[in-house]
């Protein structure tokens, strides 16, 4: 099959079989790859009800049909299963080079399937596939194992670990692969670790089929040319992702304190040039990308080396936890990216901790006899590797913090910045309505990557409230989990403004069959449906009420920054709820109708 | 560019306020990014990222003679 391997591995942990399957071209016509395949397998095989983190949950790792190949960024692997942290579905994405030499050792995807009883890695050398004993790298963090693998079986092979944090089932605990990116969200490295998968080790020489090579080639380039001659490559491979810490500072969209504020004063101090100067000791970029938006840094105040930080750690263990100095945050980042835990959702957790603490509503006695106090960077770093070992009060905040303000009770359920059970990435939403939306419609939980729409807030205004908000989300809900589904990074289209169209052609030209971006788009909306059904067959009451976000958005109002008194009132969250769901043919209960689901040719694998 | 002048080049998005003109060249420098931002009706807010010469450099920054500045539009995030 043209732009596929062409073969499913499966693994199965519990009894240490390997089997491969043919690729079903009916599978790629409708679900395309990558998100879309995992969406498949995650609806279709794991039965009703699994534990996801007991043997019958699955964990499916592919690439897709741009994956391995010389397009801009074709380098994302999707990480699904089903999500301890929410009991819904989970996908994750993953940059760095493991999709294509995934490819190139003659796979498509990979389903993780079954438990193991002691610790195990999955070896990947071409046709040969074994599972191998572990034992030795248990325990330790991901990336001292990945070097320690690089070493062992030689730098050819592209590694994906666990840490600490996996292994010990924090609900959020990711996988790392070269040496800093992660699939983050939604505790696929918990899925890992019940396994009792420490890594996964891939080293692949084959080539992947290409329909016609003379036109790919040509588009290619055309690709990476527009890509080199953007204005905008020069700012985001300089800063990456940082070069907007101090905008978003300036527009009040910042979290700060256990979202509180929006901004923090002296933000300045995070400003991308401020850490290029300061930690970056080079740009590092994934899979055949033109722009590389990483940044490899060291701390002379740590004596440490990590990749970042990026946006996302900047402001949730930044200005969430009151750091002010980009060194302070680099470590926390090290502390998590070693341990195998999400940057994001473990700045909540501590975030949501420290509020909880100073409001009275924990003690000190519960806190283990640390002061959790803002800014206070020892407190921040114990806790990060509390939650990792699941020490104390570690153990609590390991679950995530829907759960924890249930133990710590008070009104603490009201300041648990979570939508699904997920804690909430960057952004501050209480003066952004369209980007309040995505959070709460996001198919995984609060997560800005399948629509951020705050771009579209400012530009119509803030606080407008109207359908085309929803629209605006809905459109992004399909274009940006796209990319997740054909390999690629966006980007390039995001940020470098690669124009969309150079996509479907080069799709083309790739795979010999001609679809439309229009029909590109009905894929993922059919995915974005499948998921949603999802949902609504593993969680009990699913609908409206887990669309809704923390009562902090209607009960405070922002307390700092440019948008300071701003919030949404409850009707208004609850209007647009309503708009979204009618744009997208679900009831009033946020559920796909019969007619959307047939129109999007689903009636054959969802039942209730 | 004349001698004593700054360059103000709005890239990808933000050049639809420029409309299809040259990028504009003020006569010396004196103001703030953020005083230029306004004169030129160029949303504050959309402007993700200053680059003066290559640096980034807040929108407080006092432009200077020969400077080169470079507005970067709000993206995606990470």
């Amino acid at each position: 099959m043209n732009g596929y391997a062409g073969q499913i591995l499966r693994v199965n942990l519990t009894d240490k079989t390997v089997s491969k399957e043919p690729l079903d071209p009916k599978l790629a016509q409708r679900f395309l790859g990558g998100r879309g395949f995992g969406a498949y397998i995650l609806y279709s095989e794991v039965p009703k009800g699994a534990d996801p983190l007991g043997s019958e949950n699955k964990l499916i790792a592919s690439s897709g049909p741009l994956s391995g190949l010389l397009v801009p960024g074709a380098g994302k692997m999707d990480w699904t299963c089903k999500s301890p942290l929410t009991g819904g579905y989970a996908s994750a994405s993953m940059g760095g080079m493991l999709t294509a030499e995934l490819k190139y050792a003659g796979y498509d995807s990979i389903v993780l399937e079954g438990a193991s009883a002691k610790p195990v890695y999955l070896y990947i050398n071409d046709d040969e596939v074994e599972l191998r004993d572990a034992s030795q790298y248990w325990s330790q963090g991901s990336i001292i194992v990945e070097t320690a693998f690089k070493d062992e079986l030689g730098e050819e092979f592209q590694i994906a670990t666990i840490g600490p944090g996996g292994e010990n089932l924090v609900k959020y605990a990711c996988i790392t692969h070269d040496f800093g990116r992660q699939a983050g969200r939604g505790g696929v490295g918990a899925v890992m670790g019940a396994k009792k998968l420490k890594a996964i080790a891939v080293r692949g020489t084959k080539s992947i089929p290409v329909a016609d090579t003379k036109d790919f080639y040509k588009k290619a380039r055309a690709m990476f040319k527009a890509c080199k001659e953007s204005e905008l490559s020069e700012p985001w491979t300089k800063y990456g992702t940082s070069g907007v810490n101090t905008w978003s500072n300036e527009v009040g969209a910042f979290p700060v304190r256990n979202f509180q504020a929006g901004a923090i004063e002296g933000y300045e101090s995070l400003s991308g040039q401020v850490m290029r100067e300061k930690i970056v000791v080079t740009d590092k970029g994934c899979f055949a990308c033109p722009c590389p938006c990483g940044k490899y840094s060291h701390s002379k105040k740590y004596d440490i080396y990590v990749e970042g930080p990026e946006y996302e750690t900047a402001a949730l263990l930044g200005g969430n936890v009151a750091f002010l100095d980009i060194e302070d945050i680099a470590y926390a980042n090290y502390l998590c990216d070693e341990l195998g835990i999400d940057t994001i959702s473990a700045g909540n957790a501590i975030a949501f901790a420290m509020e909880c603490f100073e409001r009275g509503i924990i003690s000190i006695q519960q806190t283990d006899g640390l002061e959790l106090k803002w800014g206070d960077t020892q407190a921040v770093f114990a806790t990060i590797e509390k939650i990792a070992n699941r020490e104390g009060i570690g153990d609590i905040l390991a679950e995530g913090v829907k759960y924890a303000a249930k133990q710590f009770g008070g009104n603490s359920d009201d300041f648990a910045i979570q939508v699904k059970g997920m804690e909430m990435s960057g952004y501050e939403s209480r003066n952004a309505p369209a980007m309040l939306l995505s959070y709460m419609t996001c198919d995984v939980g609060a997560h800005h990557n399948r629509s951020w729409a705050i771009t579209y807030d400012i530009e119509v205004g803030r606080d407008k409230v109207t359908p085309d908000k929803a629209g605006k989300v809905i459109e992004l809900q399909h274009i940006r989990p796209l990319f997740d589904c054909l390999g690629a990074c966006r980007l390039q289209w995001v940020e470098i403004n690669l124009d969309l169209g150079y996509y479907a052609p080069i799709l083309r030209a790739i795979t010999g069959i001609d679809r439309s971006w229009d029909d590109l788009l009905k894929t993922s909306e059919r995915i974005w449906n499948l998921t949603r059904m999802y949902w609504a067959r593993e969680v009990a009451g699913f609908g409206r009420q887990w669309d809704m976000p923390p009562a902090r958005i209607w009960k405070e109002p922002v307390a700092g920054g440019p948008t300071e008194g701003k919030s949404i009132p409850r009707e208004d969250v609850e209007k647009l709820l309503d708009m979204y769901y009618e744009q997208r043919g679900w009831d009033k209960n946020g559920i796909p109708t019969e007619e959307k689901l047939a129109e999007l040719g689903l009636a054959d694998v969802v039942t209730i | 560019m004349p001698e004593g002048c700054v360059k103000i080049n709005p890239v990808g998005l933000l050049k639809r306020y420029i409309g299809n003109r040259e990028p504009p060249i003020l006569t010396g420098g004196g103001q703030t990014v953020a005083e230029v931002l306004e004169a030129l009706g160029i949303p504050s807010a959309l402007v993700a990222i200053v680059l003066i010469n290559g640096r980034q450099e807040l929108k407080n920054y006092v432009l200077q003679d020969g400077d080169i500045v470079k507005l970067v539009p709000l993206v995606g995030g990470g």
